[in-house]
Protein backbone atom coordinates (compact mmCIF):
# COMPACT_ATOMS: atom_id res chain seq x y z
CA UNK A 1 0.00 0.00 0.00
CA UNK A 2 1.03 3.90 -0.52
CA UNK A 3 1.80 5.96 2.10
CA UNK A 4 3.41 9.31 2.57
CA UNK A 5 6.18 9.79 4.88
CA UNK A 6 7.74 13.52 5.07
CA UNK A 7 5.55 14.42 2.01
CA UNK A 8 7.29 11.40 -0.12
CA UNK A 9 5.49 8.60 -1.29
CA UNK A 10 6.50 5.17 0.08
CA UNK A 11 5.37 1.09 -0.46
CA UNK A 12 4.88 -0.90 2.47
CA UNK A 13 3.25 -3.78 3.44
CA UNK A 14 -0.28 -3.80 4.78
CA UNK A 15 -0.35 -3.93 8.67
CA UNK A 16 3.24 -2.37 8.72
CA UNK A 17 3.21 -0.84 12.02
CA UNK A 18 5.17 2.84 12.74
CA UNK A 19 7.93 0.83 14.47
CA UNK A 20 8.40 -1.83 11.41
CA UNK A 21 8.29 1.66 9.23
CA UNK A 22 10.52 3.06 11.61
CA UNK A 23 13.22 0.23 11.50
CA UNK A 24 13.14 -0.06 7.57
CA UNK A 25 13.75 3.68 7.14
CA UNK A 26 16.76 2.88 9.86
CA UNK A 27 15.27 5.34 11.99
CA UNK A 28 15.94 5.59 15.84
CA UNK A 29 12.72 6.13 17.67
CA UNK A 30 14.10 7.44 20.90
CA UNK A 31 14.99 10.54 19.54
CA UNK A 32 11.69 11.06 16.77
CA UNK A 33 8.41 12.49 17.55
CA UNK A 34 6.04 10.53 14.57
CA UNK A 35 2.84 12.32 13.73
CA UNK A 36 0.05 10.29 11.53
CA UNK A 37 -2.74 12.25 9.46
CA UNK A 38 -1.31 15.33 11.85
CA UNK A 39 -2.03 13.44 15.16
CA UNK A 40 0.96 12.39 17.66
CA UNK A 41 1.14 8.96 18.15
CA UNK A 42 2.94 8.66 21.46
CA UNK A 43 6.37 6.11 21.39
CA UNK A 44 4.60 3.40 23.13
CA UNK A 45 1.64 2.91 20.83
CA UNK A 46 4.25 2.46 17.89
CA UNK A 47 4.25 -1.45 17.71
CA UNK A 48 0.89 -1.56 18.00
CA UNK A 49 -0.36 1.48 15.50
CA UNK A 50 -0.65 -0.68 11.97
CA UNK A 51 -0.80 2.00 8.93
CA UNK A 52 -3.65 2.45 6.90
CA UNK A 53 -3.46 3.13 2.62
CA UNK A 54 -3.22 6.72 2.15
CA UNK A 55 -2.00 7.65 5.44
CA UNK A 56 0.51 11.01 5.53
CA UNK A 57 3.44 10.59 8.34
CA UNK A 58 5.56 13.29 9.61
CA UNK A 59 8.95 11.96 11.36
CA UNK A 60 10.58 15.11 13.15
CA UNK A 61 14.19 14.08 14.45
CA UNK A 62 14.68 16.18 17.76
CA UNK A 63 17.53 18.47 17.76
CA UNK A 64 19.72 20.00 20.30
CA UNK A 65 21.64 23.11 19.17
CA UNK A 66 21.92 26.34 20.91
CA UNK B 1 4.80 39.65 42.52
CA UNK B 2 2.83 41.96 44.38
CA UNK B 3 4.93 44.56 44.56
CA UNK B 4 6.20 45.80 40.92
CA UNK B 5 8.85 48.29 40.50
CA UNK B 6 7.82 51.59 39.27
CA UNK B 7 8.91 52.90 35.80
CA UNK B 8 11.15 56.24 35.21
CA UNK B 9 10.36 58.47 32.75
CA UNK B 10 13.53 57.46 30.56
CA UNK B 11 12.44 53.47 30.51
CA UNK B 12 9.08 55.12 29.91
CA UNK B 13 10.72 56.27 27.00
CA UNK B 14 12.79 53.71 26.18
CA UNK B 15 9.79 50.79 25.97
CA UNK B 16 7.44 53.11 24.85
CA UNK B 17 6.54 51.59 21.43
CA UNK B 18 6.06 48.12 23.42
CA UNK B 19 3.99 49.30 25.91
CA UNK B 20 1.52 50.46 23.40
CA UNK B 21 0.99 46.76 23.23
CA UNK B 22 -2.83 46.93 24.12
CA UNK B 23 -2.63 43.97 27.18
CA UNK B 24 0.98 45.24 28.21
CA UNK B 25 0.73 49.04 29.54
CA UNK B 26 2.78 50.14 31.98
CA UNK B 27 1.85 47.12 34.34
CA UNK B 28 2.95 44.25 32.10
CA UNK B 29 6.23 46.63 31.30
CA UNK B 30 6.34 47.11 35.43
CA UNK B 31 6.30 43.17 35.57
CA UNK B 32 9.04 42.68 32.94
CA UNK B 33 11.45 44.98 35.35
CA UNK B 34 10.41 42.75 38.12
CA UNK B 35 11.26 39.23 36.39
CA UNK B 36 14.38 37.54 36.57
CA UNK B 37 15.69 35.07 34.00
CA UNK B 38 18.45 32.98 33.33
CA UNK B 39 19.94 31.78 30.16
CA UNK B 40 21.89 28.40 29.89
CA UNK B 41 24.48 29.86 27.23
CA UNK B 42 24.85 32.71 25.18
CA UNK B 43 25.34 30.90 21.81
CA UNK B 44 23.38 31.68 18.73
CA UNK B 45 20.31 30.89 20.62
CA UNK B 46 20.66 31.75 24.20
CA UNK B 47 22.63 35.10 23.01
CA UNK B 48 20.16 36.43 20.68
CA UNK B 49 17.40 35.60 23.48
CA UNK B 50 19.74 37.72 26.35
CA UNK B 51 19.64 40.48 24.00
CA UNK B 52 15.80 40.65 22.97
CA UNK B 53 15.20 39.99 26.99
CA UNK B 54 17.24 42.66 27.61
CA UNK B 55 16.04 45.00 25.15
CA UNK B 56 12.61 44.19 26.31
CA UNK B 57 13.16 45.18 29.55
CA UNK B 58 13.61 42.39 31.75
CA UNK B 59 14.96 43.55 34.83
CA UNK B 60 17.41 40.60 35.88
CA UNK B 61 19.61 38.29 33.78
CA UNK B 62 21.68 35.32 34.89
CA UNK B 63 23.94 34.19 31.76
CA UNK B 64 26.09 30.93 32.13
CA UNK B 65 28.07 30.48 29.65
CA UNK B 66 31.70 29.31 30.10
CA UNK B 67 34.89 29.66 27.80
CA UNK B 68 36.57 32.38 25.37
CA UNK B 69 35.31 33.75 22.19
CA UNK B 70 36.78 31.91 19.15
CA UNK B 71 36.37 33.44 15.70
CA UNK B 72 33.89 30.07 14.91
CA UNK B 73 31.27 31.94 17.20
CA UNK B 74 31.21 34.76 15.27
CA UNK B 75 28.82 33.33 12.75
CA UNK B 76 25.82 33.27 15.16
CA UNK B 77 26.37 34.54 18.80
CA UNK B 78 25.82 38.18 18.26
CA UNK B 79 27.14 39.18 22.02
CA UNK B 80 30.55 37.85 20.54
CA UNK B 81 32.62 40.52 19.05
CA UNK B 82 35.69 40.43 16.96
CA UNK B 83 37.81 42.23 19.53
CA UNK B 84 37.48 39.99 22.38
CA UNK B 85 38.55 37.15 20.19
CA UNK B 86 40.60 34.82 22.91
CA UNK B 87 38.54 36.63 26.12
CA UNK B 88 35.76 35.30 27.98
CA UNK B 89 32.46 35.22 26.19
CA UNK B 90 30.96 36.00 29.55
CA UNK B 91 32.27 39.27 29.39
CA UNK B 92 31.73 40.21 25.52
CA UNK B 93 28.32 39.37 26.40
CA UNK B 94 28.15 41.35 29.57
CA UNK B 95 29.40 44.16 27.83
CA UNK B 96 26.98 44.29 24.34
CA UNK B 97 23.97 43.52 27.08
CA UNK B 98 25.07 46.60 28.74
CA UNK B 99 25.46 48.98 25.70
CA UNK B 100 21.75 47.54 25.03
CA UNK B 101 20.31 48.79 28.24
CA UNK B 102 22.16 49.63 31.49
CA UNK B 103 18.67 48.97 33.55
CA UNK B 104 19.03 45.64 33.10
CA UNK B 105 21.10 43.45 35.78
CA UNK B 106 23.39 41.08 34.52
CA UNK B 107 24.37 38.51 36.91
CA UNK B 108 27.64 36.81 34.60
CA UNK B 109 28.63 33.43 35.42
CA UNK B 110 31.67 31.94 33.91
CA UNK B 111 30.27 28.28 33.83
CA UNK B 112 27.91 26.07 31.49
CA UNK B 113 24.81 24.47 33.48
CA UNK B 114 25.87 21.13 35.51
CA UNK B 115 24.15 19.00 38.22
CA UNK B 116 26.86 20.90 40.70
CA UNK B 117 24.99 24.65 39.61
CA UNK B 118 21.80 24.34 38.30
CA UNK B 119 20.08 24.61 41.76
CA UNK B 120 21.84 27.49 42.94
CA UNK B 121 21.24 29.36 39.24
CA UNK B 122 17.70 28.36 38.96
CA UNK B 123 16.93 29.20 42.97
CA UNK B 124 18.00 33.31 41.72
CA UNK B 125 14.94 33.77 38.69
CA UNK B 126 11.50 33.37 38.29
CA UNK B 127 12.19 31.32 35.32
CA UNK B 128 15.14 29.87 32.58
CA UNK B 129 15.41 29.60 28.65
CA UNK B 130 17.32 26.81 27.88
CA UNK B 131 19.64 26.96 24.95
CA UNK B 132 22.87 24.62 25.45
CA UNK B 133 24.02 22.16 22.84
CA UNK B 134 25.03 19.54 25.27
CA UNK B 135 22.21 17.22 26.22
CA UNK B 136 23.43 16.83 29.81
CA UNK B 137 23.32 20.51 30.74
CA UNK B 138 19.93 20.26 29.02
CA UNK B 139 18.94 17.39 31.51
CA UNK B 140 20.59 19.02 34.81
CA UNK B 141 18.95 22.08 33.74
CA UNK B 142 15.19 20.22 33.74
CA UNK B 143 15.44 18.77 36.81
CA UNK B 144 16.33 21.74 38.37
CA UNK B 145 13.55 23.52 36.88
CA UNK B 146 11.49 20.47 38.08
CA UNK B 147 12.28 20.24 41.25
CA UNK B 148 11.88 24.13 41.94
CA UNK B 149 8.65 24.02 39.96
CA UNK B 150 10.22 27.08 37.60
CA UNK B 151 9.20 27.25 34.05
CA UNK B 152 11.75 26.53 31.52
CA UNK B 153 11.57 27.58 27.76
CA UNK B 154 13.39 24.89 25.77
CA UNK B 155 14.79 26.52 22.53
CA UNK B 156 16.59 24.12 20.17
CA UNK B 157 17.57 23.82 16.53
CA UNK B 158 19.86 21.85 14.08
CA UNK B 159 20.98 22.69 10.72
CA UNK B 160 17.52 24.60 9.24
CA UNK B 161 15.12 22.98 11.68
CA UNK B 162 14.24 24.56 15.15
CA UNK B 163 11.83 23.41 17.99
CA UNK B 164 10.71 25.18 20.63
CA UNK B 165 8.42 24.60 23.58
CA UNK B 166 7.45 25.81 27.19
CA UNK B 167 7.73 23.73 30.37
CA UNK B 168 5.99 24.36 33.34
CA UNK B 169 6.57 21.14 36.02
CA UNK B 170 3.57 19.64 36.69
CA UNK B 171 1.80 20.59 34.67
CA UNK B 172 3.31 19.53 30.75
CA UNK B 173 5.99 17.47 30.06
CA UNK B 174 9.26 17.88 31.04
CA UNK B 175 12.61 16.94 28.79
CA UNK B 176 12.59 13.93 30.07
CA UNK B 177 9.65 12.96 28.72
CA UNK B 178 10.26 13.83 25.35
CA UNK B 179 13.43 12.64 25.29
CA UNK B 180 14.10 9.62 27.54
CA UNK B 181 17.16 8.67 26.43
CA UNK B 182 20.12 10.82 25.86
CA UNK B 183 21.11 11.11 21.90
CA UNK B 184 23.62 9.17 21.54
CA UNK B 185 24.78 10.63 18.65
CA UNK B 186 24.66 14.39 19.46
CA UNK B 187 27.88 16.61 19.09
CA UNK B 188 28.12 19.57 20.64
CA UNK B 189 28.69 20.70 17.13
CA UNK B 190 26.31 21.28 14.58
CA UNK B 191 25.33 23.35 11.57
CA UNK B 192 24.00 26.80 12.03
CA UNK B 193 23.31 29.99 10.12
CA UNK B 194 22.83 32.36 13.04
CA UNK B 195 19.67 33.52 11.49
CA UNK B 196 18.26 30.11 11.93
CA UNK B 197 19.44 30.13 15.64
CA UNK B 198 18.44 33.93 15.62
CA UNK B 199 14.95 32.79 14.50
CA UNK B 200 14.05 30.31 17.35
CA UNK B 201 15.85 32.30 19.76
CA UNK B 202 13.59 35.28 18.69
CA UNK B 203 10.63 33.20 19.63
CA UNK B 204 12.18 31.79 22.88
CA UNK B 205 12.35 35.81 24.02
CA UNK B 206 8.20 36.08 22.87
CA UNK B 207 7.59 33.11 24.92
CA UNK B 208 9.41 34.54 27.89
CA UNK B 209 7.41 37.69 27.81
CA UNK B 210 4.30 35.76 27.34
CA UNK B 211 4.49 34.31 30.60
CA UNK B 212 5.93 37.15 32.39
CA UNK B 213 2.80 39.09 31.17
CA UNK B 214 0.48 37.10 31.57
CA UNK B 215 -0.63 38.20 27.55
CA UNK B 216 -1.50 34.89 25.07
CA UNK B 217 -1.02 31.67 25.38
CA UNK B 218 2.11 30.11 26.23
CA UNK B 219 3.45 26.63 24.13
CA UNK B 220 2.98 24.72 26.79
CA UNK B 221 2.34 21.10 26.05
CA UNK B 222 3.53 21.25 22.14
CA UNK B 223 6.18 21.58 20.70
CA UNK B 224 6.57 24.34 17.70
CA UNK B 225 8.65 22.58 14.87
CA UNK B 226 10.06 24.57 11.83
CA UNK B 227 11.33 23.18 8.86
CA UNK B 228 13.34 26.90 7.65
CA UNK B 229 14.17 25.26 4.56
CA UNK B 230 10.56 25.24 3.30
CA UNK B 231 9.14 27.47 5.79
CA UNK B 232 6.90 24.51 7.05
CA UNK B 233 5.98 25.46 10.93
CA UNK B 234 3.83 23.12 12.79
CA UNK B 235 2.27 22.74 16.21
CA UNK B 236 3.07 18.90 17.56
CA UNK B 237 0.76 18.06 20.44
CA UNK B 238 3.54 16.71 23.13
CA UNK B 239 2.38 14.40 26.25
CA UNK B 240 3.76 13.85 29.84
CA UNK B 241 4.84 9.93 30.64
CA UNK B 242 3.52 8.92 34.23
CA UNK B 243 6.19 7.11 34.38
CA UNK B 244 9.15 9.85 33.58
CA UNK B 245 11.88 9.40 36.40
CA UNK B 246 12.08 13.22 36.48
CA UNK B 247 7.96 14.56 36.70
CA UNK B 248 6.16 11.67 37.20
CA UNK B 249 5.64 12.21 40.65
CA UNK B 250 5.56 16.16 40.61
CA UNK B 251 1.73 17.67 40.23
CA UNK B 252 0.95 21.02 39.85
CA UNK B 253 0.46 23.80 41.83
CA UNK B 254 -1.96 26.42 41.48
CA UNK B 255 -1.50 28.99 39.16
CA UNK B 256 -1.08 32.90 39.86
CA UNK B 257 -2.17 35.98 38.04
CA UNK B 258 0.66 35.66 35.44
CA UNK B 259 1.61 33.00 33.03
CA UNK B 260 4.60 31.97 35.21
CA UNK B 261 2.54 29.84 37.91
Amino acid sequence: MRISVNGETHDVKEQTTIAQLLSELGKNPKFLAVERNRELIPRAKHSDCALEEGDELEIVTLVGGG
Amino acid sequence: MSELPELSDEERSRYAWQMWTPDIGEEGQRRLKAASVLVSRLGGVGGTVAYYLAAAGVGKLVLAHAGNVKPSDLNRQLLMTTNWLGNPRIESATRRLKELNPHTEIVPVAENISSENADRLVSQVDLVVDAAPLFSERYAMNEACVRSRKPLVESAMYDFSAQLTTIIPGRTPCLSCIYPDDPANWKREFPVFGAVSGTVASLAAVEVIKLVTGVGTPLTGQMLWMNLREMDNRKLPIERRSDCPVCGSVDAEPSTDSNLG
